[in-house]
């Protein structure tokens, strides 16, 4: 077994389409978790360790969008996730998908960007 | 009528009786016959009606029953006439009749009309030079007990009475009114000032269950000329359906979605999808239904500006809320459309949202400056989540941004 798991996987199982990636080992020890960010269609599919702080699988989001960290804020279904928690915490099955939004700042007017 | 230093009999002794034996609310004739009798017969202030108003009208009469009293009850010497007794006790033969036709659950006042009432043996002069003499005595020994004093003090707590009879309902109204203008102690205000200024990365507060994390950085938003941040308004929300469950009574029943739930709804690429947010209210993490609250509070953010949609399930309207005075009709269709899937998904009911009507509040506070859009959008929150109408303006929004500062660092909202 790799000692590297989420590099690994991060490299070899990114897709470009919505299908589930194919889990191939115990799906005990590894959860595949689907990223969504708000701004781009494509769903990147990452695996972990179930273990593991999410933190980890955070940052690998954020470099392979090329942004910093703490530019997204992560949702589980409407809830966030706190960078500390584990999937088994979150009880986080196989292909669930999770929420990159961009984080909001607003007071003043400006053009409606809402495309529907 | 006051109460009786009159040199002249007063006929109007039903009210003494009743002192005795308020009437029974059973009608006996019928209200209506006997309103349209009285009507003919007499110009007299009838007080009718059905249920809590008759209630209402009835303790009203009684409480100005035991004030008119006065004279009577002031009598504690018991140094009654007997005269004045006998005559009273004729007189309520008399009116019994008349009473009981009273008694058809509305009161009858009597106006300053004593020919109209049938009085026959009081013309007698005998009588009516006794009753003249006891008024006389009456009157001196009203007057050598204070009895001006007295009846102050008498008419003053009856006014006490009326009004707290009549105001104890508006009361917590009141309280609910000022509630949200409260001023904050001085200990607040230091503790908020020096949050502003603490460390930008230093985590001032946390929530646990919504996993959210105030830092310096992020409160400061809430200092006077910036632009709210989610986190802040989202964890203001949070503390506001605390403060619901907290206290279900003083609050409609409400849920409150976070900032990107709108977002998630309308951006998912396909323009509207609902199956992006469809677990987001799953039964398992709300326990209850959107179906069944009042209100249902949907922050929607537009690139730099915050504004409000809310589906008003007690009135059954899609209302928008733009301190800009803004309108997007489309964002209230995406809403009617969200809220019919939604129940459909969740309840399995057919909703008609095509029959519920969308508004576009204008009869709103609105923003004269560029930064106060976030702080005009919770507020809006605020003030229907406690079914209060928006009676605030831009000249409070300082005092706005600091409570909720406040609020956010206690992690409550009152």
């Amino acid at each position: 077994m790799s000692t590297k798991p989420m590099r690994e996987s991060g490299s070899t199982s990114v897709k470009r389409e919505e299908k589930k990636a194919k889990v191939e080992s115990s799906a005990s020890t590894h959860v595949t978790l689907r990223f969504k960010g708000q701004d781009e269609e494509e769903i990147k599919v990452f695996r972990m360790r179930r273990n593991v702080e999410m933190r980890k699988i955070m940052k690998r989001y954020n470099e392979k969008r090329g942004v910093k960290w703490n530019t997204f804020v992560f949702l589980l279904d409407g809830k966030r996730i706190r960078e500390s928690q584990t999937p088994d915490e979150l009880e986080l099955m196989d292909g669930d998908l999770i929420d990159a939004m961009l984080r909001q700042n607003g007071g003043g007017y400006g053009p409606s960007s809402i495309t529907f | 009528m006051a109460p009786g230093n009159y040199r002249y009999p007063q006929v109007k002794t039903p009210f003494r009786r009743q002192v005795h034996a308020p009437p029974s609310p059973v009608s006996k004739f019928g209200s209506f016959a006997w309103t349209r009798d009285v009507q003919k017969n007499r110009s007299t202030r009838e007080v009718s009606g059905n249920g809590l108003g008759a209630f209402h009208a009835r303790n009203y009469k009684s409480l100005k029953r035991n004030a008119l009293d006065l004279p009577l009850r002031y009598r504690t010497g018991r140094e009654v006439d007997k005269d004045e007794l006998q005559y009273v006790e004729e007189k309520e033969k008399e009116v019994s009749l008349e009473y009981v036709n009273l008694k058809n659950g509305s009161f009858v006042m009597v106006g300053d009309e004593k020919s109209s009432f049938p009085v026959t043996d009081v013309s007698s002069f005998e009588a009516y030079r006794k009753v003249l003499k006891s008024a006389e005595n009456r009157t001196c020994k009203l007057k050598d007990r204070g009895f001006g004093d007295a009846l102050k003090e008498r008419c003053r707590g009856l006014i006490r009475s009326l009004r707290s009879y009549f105001i104890q309902d508006e009361e917590p109204v009141e309280d609910a009114q000022r509630e949200p203008f409260r001023l904050l102690s001085k200990e607040d205000e230091t503790a908020v000032k020096q949050a502003f200024s603490a460390n930008a990365q230093d985590i001032l507060v946390t929530h646990e269950n919504s996993s959210i994390d105030i830092t310096g950085e992020k409160l400061r938003c809430l200092k006077p000329g910036q632009w709210l941040n989610d986190e802040v308004i989202n964890l203001y929300l949070v503390l506001l359906k605390e403060r619901e469950a907290r206290d279900p009574n003083k609050f409609l029943k409400c849920h409150f979605f976070n900032t990107f739930f709108f977002t998630k709804l309308v951006h998912s690429g396909t323009g509207y999808n609902y199956s992006a947010v469809r677990r987001w209210t799953s039964v398992k993490k709300l326990d209850y239904h959107l179906i069944d609250c009042d209100k249902i509070f949907i922050p929607i953010h537009m690139n730099i500006h915050w504004t409000l949609a809310v589906i008003n399930i007690k009135d059954r309207k899609f209302q928008y809320l733009d301190s800009f005075k803004g309108r997007e009709p489309r964002i209230l269709d995406a809403m009617a459309r969200y809220f019919a899937d939604e129940v459909r998904d969740k309840s399995g009911v057919e909703v008609d949202v095509s029959q519920w009507r969308q508004e576009f509040v204008q009869d709103l506070p609105e923003q004269s400056n560029g930064f106060d859009c976030g702080m005009f959008m919770i507020k809006y929150i605020d003030f229907y989540s406690r079914g209060l109408d928006l009676c605030f303006t831009q000249e409070q929004m300082s005092y706005f941004r600091v409570r909720t500062a406040k609020e956010i660092l206690q992690l409550k909202a009152s």
